[in-house]
């Protein structure tokens, strides 16, 4: 039954992130829409959008990984220095059945935190801060370590690169959609201007205001969920929940959280790295589920 | 007319559904053979191991010959060892004789500070887990393969195109007591 349930939830992740993809493109084409209306020509800038979401795509394709890492500060793991991270990354890949381990990645910073990227076994990344490696010992680590390759086995990687990169397009075109509304808006209205342009006009507007925020609700609501989903799968993989269950332990009493983190990675990371916050706003928007109930769901394995 | 439709849309869903079935037991039966390669990648790794583990102690360790004699003999039974069931005994055998090994070198305080002997002790854990985890992941397939060949309507797909329920990985309840070590 448990491992019927893995293959269930990597075929929803890649239909989620199918859906992912194909909500961006609406929305991507509907910013390009209202871009292109500006200029009297709506389909134009909807096959314009189209257009650069497809190479984007592909960029992401290729070179996704690579630009999380680095956008989280993560450096190739030295085989002298982090041989037994090295060790445990490969033992667990033999656990979850991935042909080659990721790649071993290390975060020279003191916070606690650790997060996995790519978009699938064979193409991904495992990272982790020197910190966390530090103060863990070693069935902890392999506490982290299955969580992070399970993130991967899942698939959740591959949906939160899409989602990540996706939605710093939406943010970055709806920013050149409002900056032409302001400077474009003049000319506009030297043109005869009928009813149905302005109200087009509006929804362009809201669209404008509403697609970074949208971007944002959707990349969260995806990772919540998929936390607890690791964190079981992480103990099918080490048949011993306790490892992580102190781990996370550890992690909730740090005092400082991760510097020079870019927001859009957040949710990538195995604990909120911008620190949490209590409150309702505060639990809509958390990328992460509390750490208290993660733990207490853990003991109860 | 209608019931022509019909009768050819029942046919093309049944055909879908044995396609279907027949590539996930295809699809998993890859999976066991492939998990049964990487556990024998490791136990090679270790059998490859042993002769350096060997030599590094013999210099420390004079006293205990019948150790290091255990040690080959449970490695000799592995790299002849065929089937999945000897394999899984074999193996059992030398994890307890080295368990041994590294006990007795609590007792030889020069030895435990070589550094060979450290990276040695550090490699062979290691690939230990690697079994144990390899294991582990080809059970689990083996299991859910066997279930599907037993399940219905799975079971007729792979009667069918004759499909055979694997062996477990399993070790004996007599295997798994530790060898005895005279000091």
């Amino acid at each position: 039954m448990k491992v019927r349930s893995m293959f269930q939830e990597r075929r929803r992740n890649i239909i989620m992130s199918l859906i992912v993809m194909a909500l961006f493109l609406v929305l991507i084409a509907g910013l390009g829409a209202a871009l292109g209306l500006i200029y009297q020509n709506a389909w134009m800038g909807a096959i314009i959008a189209g257009v650069i979401f497809f190479i984007y795509f592909l960029i992401i394709q290729k070179a996704g990984k690579s630009a999380i890492l680095k956008m989280g500060g993560a450096i190739p793991a030295d085989p002298n220095k982090h041989q037994e991270l090295i060790n445990v990354v490969e033992e667990l890949s033999l656990a979850a059945g991935f042909k080659n381990p990721p790649k071993v990645y290390v975060i020279p910073q003191e916070g606690l935190n650790a997060f996995a990227t790519g978009t699938k076994p064979n193409e991904s990344a495992v990272a982790i801060t020197e910190g966390l490696l530090r103060r863990l010992n070693r069935t902890e680590l392999e506490g982290v370590i299955a969580h992070e390759l399970s993130h991967i086995k899942n698939r959740d990687s591959l949906v939160m690169l899409y989602a990540i990169m996706l939605s710093g397009v939406v943010v970055i075109l709806s920013r050149i959609l409002l900056r032409s509304f302001i400077w474009g808006g003049g000319r506009k209205s030297d043109n005869k201007n009928s009813g149905a342009g302005v109200i087009l006009m509006i929804i362009g507007l809201l669209l404008a205001i509403l697609a970074p925020i949208f971007a944002l609700l959707i990349r969260m609501a995806i990772s919540r969920h998929r936390e607890y989903v690791a964190d079981a799968n992480g103990a099918i993989l080490t048949r011993y929940p306790d490892g992580l269950a102190d781990a996370l332990e550890k992690i909730s009493k740090q005092e400082h959280t991760i510097k020079k983190v870019e927001p859009s990675v957040a949710p990538l990371f195995i604990e909120n790295p911008l620190g949490s916050k209590k409150g309702f706003l505060s639990n809509m928007f958390s990328t992460h589920p509390p750490i208290e109930e993660r733990i207490k769901r853990l003991r109860e394995m | 007319m209608i019931g022509t439709i019909i009768l050819i849309a029942v046919v093309v869903i049944i055909i879908g559904i044995i396609v279907g079935l027949y590539n996930s037991l295809v699809r998993l039966k890859n999976e066991v053979e492939n998990s049964w390669a990487q556990i024998d990648v490791q136990l090679k790794r270790r059998t490859d191991l042993i002769p350096n583990l060997i030599n590094t102690v013999k210099g420390y360790m004079k006293h205990e010959r019948e150790v290091l004699e255990n040690i080959t003999k449970a490695r000799s039974a592995l790299v002849k060892a065929d089937s999945v069931k000897e394999k899984a005994k074999a193996e059992n055998q030398l994890e307890n004789t080295l368990k041994s090994l590294f006990a007795v070198s609590e007792n030889y305080p020069q030895l435990k500070a070589n550094e060979n002997f450290m990276k040695l002790q550090e490699e062979l854990s290691s690939t230990e887990n690697k079994i144990a985890y390899a294991r582990q992941h080809y059970n689990d397939m083996v299991m859910y393969l066997n279930n599907k060949i037993e399940q219905f309507p799975s079971n007729m797909v792979a009667s069918m195109f004759s499909f055979k329920e694997k062996e477990l990985f399993e070790v004996d309840e007599k295997d798994r007591k530790p060898v005895k070590v005279n000091f």
